[in-house]
């Protein structure tokens, strides 16, 4: 009783002062869950990527043939090129669309406003699974852009557009639209009004204010709107394999197919590892990327 | 002070003409105001549309799906409401979500105040780590606890789906809970502390009282990740006792039964009830901290 009563009191006087102390006992079992529920998962699913496996179960030693088999693989390479590619694109397609949401949302007041942010949270409402749903109903043969199409005699047959590259990106650009506008919407905030009052006072076009005031000093916001975005798409899995159609290929969809109906869980181990792997280093070049065009766009200031 | 003089060298230094005559300007402004204007829009409507066109789709008449709907009626809803598979699949789904949510609580409410209160060592460090599964894809989790399951030679069962969804979902109650316990008033505590109150008063009578809403907004955000889930229970869920997303995703991808829109519509409305009903009670925590 007294020492807890001790030891909290100098945490309460002293709350800076830094020295040894072991992890405080409510703190105990939410670690221990995570070491085992997520810990020792990942390090089995690492090993199952370098041991000898056949099917679902260990045959041998460690050997890196899978991961061996993998890399070798033009088509697993494909694989990673088509889907680094498409994430990459979604990305670039939030971030064209999601500068102006954002731009446009701190722009207006009241009710516009109200109803500009009830849009962009709008899709949080709905999970994957629905809104590929949705897009079905939208893209689909008997579909709302169809009908658009025939009736106003654009075109006499409906023309497909489901089950393609092109219907993956529509639905992952507006799945993770949102997560672009949201942390865009705090850094334009933050730019002070002054700035572009100034700069428009100057003389200078909006065209000029946007991309030589705005952009530059929103290049942290975006950066995480940035990192958010491609490492969703780079993993999604609901869209790719509902929008996609059967012939549609993703890392994630590889993945899922050598767990499920392939039973190679080496293979599948292997991929995810490479998933993670890869997603990690893309961010992390992301942001150095970022970190140099801040310094850039501080000298361009 | 200091950007409108940088704005000012990059502004008129950077015009090799000088500023352009005023009446150029103001068209090339109304130009790209246009442009920036159009764009926006057509994001606006591209995020609303797919949520509406749902809604929609659900009252239509045809047992195909399409749109424009044909006519207006209940059918699907009806259907909905006799399709005993999905229903068992809903059930399914809340008393996982349900179960996830309580031992979320349970493990992060006294984290979260050991987080604020306390000193120790690594504590930036295991406050990351507890984090980790919010960045981790979740089919990799799905796929990692899947392998783990059968190495240690555990069946699948709704249970390990329950502490699957509370790996996933535990860093957002933890996170929103925190949150409310940084703002906390530490005065009133120590004025307790002071007057003999044991730490088990502390924490019944000031920490939780205060944290409520906070708890409320992090199990609402929980229960909404862990019902919607698909990647985790994908690999996770037991034969015979699929979830509502895992019931879904099959019911799409081998034929696509227009009842699903109906089930659509409901989640809406059912989500669009949680999200106010936690803001309510929650008040601006829960917008604060997300």
């Amino acid at each position: 009783m007294t020492a807890a009563g001790g030891a909290l009191d100098a945490s309460l006087i002293e709350p800076e002062r830094r020295r040894f102390r072991a992890i405080p006992a409510p703190l105990l079992p939410a670690t221990i869950m995570m070491i085992i529920l997520l810990v020792a998962p990942l390090a089995v699913l690492l090993s199952y990527s370098v041991l000898e496996v056949n099917g679902a179960a260990v045959e041998g030693g460690i050997s890196f043939a899978t991961f061996g088999r993998l890399l070798s693989s033009r088509y697993f390479w494909f694989l990673f090129g088509r889907t680094f590619a498409i994430a990459l694109g979604v990305t670039l397609l939030c971030l064209v669309i999601g500068y102006p949401i954002a731009f446009l949302i701190t722009r207006v007041h009241g009710w516009l406003r109200a109803v500009i942010l009830v849009a962009v949270a709008a899709p949080l409402l709905t999970s994957g699974i629905i809104r590929a749903f949705a897009w079905i109903v939208i893209l689909g043969k008997q579909g709302l852009v169809n009908f658009a199409l025939t009736s106003t005699g654009l075109v006499d047959e409906p023309v497909s557009l489901l089950f393609q590259v092109r219907s993956v990106v529509i639905g992952m650009t507006q799945l993770l639209l949102p997560f672009m506008v949201i942390p865009l919407i705090s850094a334009i905030q933050d730019v002070p009004a002054e700035t572009t009052h100034a700069a428009r006072n100057l003389g200078a076009s909006e065209f000029r204010i946007f991309w030589r005031v705005l952009i530059p000093q929103t290049v942290p916001g975006a950066a995480a709107g940035i990192t958010l975005v491609f490492a969703l798409g780079y993993s999604e899995f609901t869209l790719a394999m509902l929008l996609g159609g059967g012939s549609f290929n993703y890392l994630s969809i590889y993945i899922y197919d050598s767990m499920t109906s392939l039973l190679d869980w080496g293979r599948g181990a292997a991929a995810a590892a490479l998933l993670l792997a890869s997603s990690l280093l893309t961010v992390v070049i992301l942001n150095l990327v970022v970190r140099r065009l801040t310094r850039w766009s501080r000298q361009i200031n | 002070m200091v950007q409108a003089d940088q704005l000012e060298r990059g502004a008129v230094g950077g015009a090799p003409g000088g500023v352009p005559p005023a009446p150029r300007t103001r068209a090339a402004d109304a130009g790209w105001r246009i442009i920036l204007h159009g764009v926006a829009a057509i994001g606006l409507i591209m995020l609303v549309v797919p949520t509406l066109i749902i809604i929609i789709t659900s009252f239509d008449t045809r047992n195909f799906i399409g749109f424009p709907p044909a006519g207006f009626a209940l059918e699907r809803f009806d259907r909905l409401v006799h399709d005993q598979a999905i229903i068992d699949a809903a059930v399914t789904s809340l008393s996982v979500a349900v179960a996830a949510v309580l031992l979320d609580v349970v493990l992060a409410v006294p984290a979260a105040i050991a987080f604020v209160r306390r000193e120790f060592a690594g504590k930036s460090f295991l406050l990351a780590f507890l984090q980790i599964p919010l960045m981790l894809p979740g089919i990799v989790i799905g796929i990692a606890l899947l392998i783990f399951i059968s190495t240690i030679g555990i069946d699948l069962s709704l249970g390990m789906l329950v502490l699957g969804h509370v790996v996933l979902t535990f860093p957002f109650v933890l996170r929103i809970t925190m949150s409310r316990m940084e703002r906390a008033d530490i005065a009133l505590e120590e004025a307790a502390r002071n007057l003999g109150a044991s730490r088990l008063v502390v924490f019944g009578r000031i920490q939780l009282p205060y944290l409520a809403p906070g708890i409320v907004a992090g199990a609402a955000f929980a229960f909404l990740s862990s019902f919607d889930n698909l990647t985790v229970s994908l690999f996770l869920t037991p034969v015979g006792d699929m979830t509502l997303p895992v019931h879904l995703f099959f019911l799409m991808r081998y034929d696509l039964d227009p009842v699903v829109a109906a089930v659509a519509t409901v989640q809406v409305l059912a989500t669009l009830t949680i999200i106010v009903v936690g803001l309510r009670v929650a008040g601006e925590d829960a917008i604060v901290s997300t």
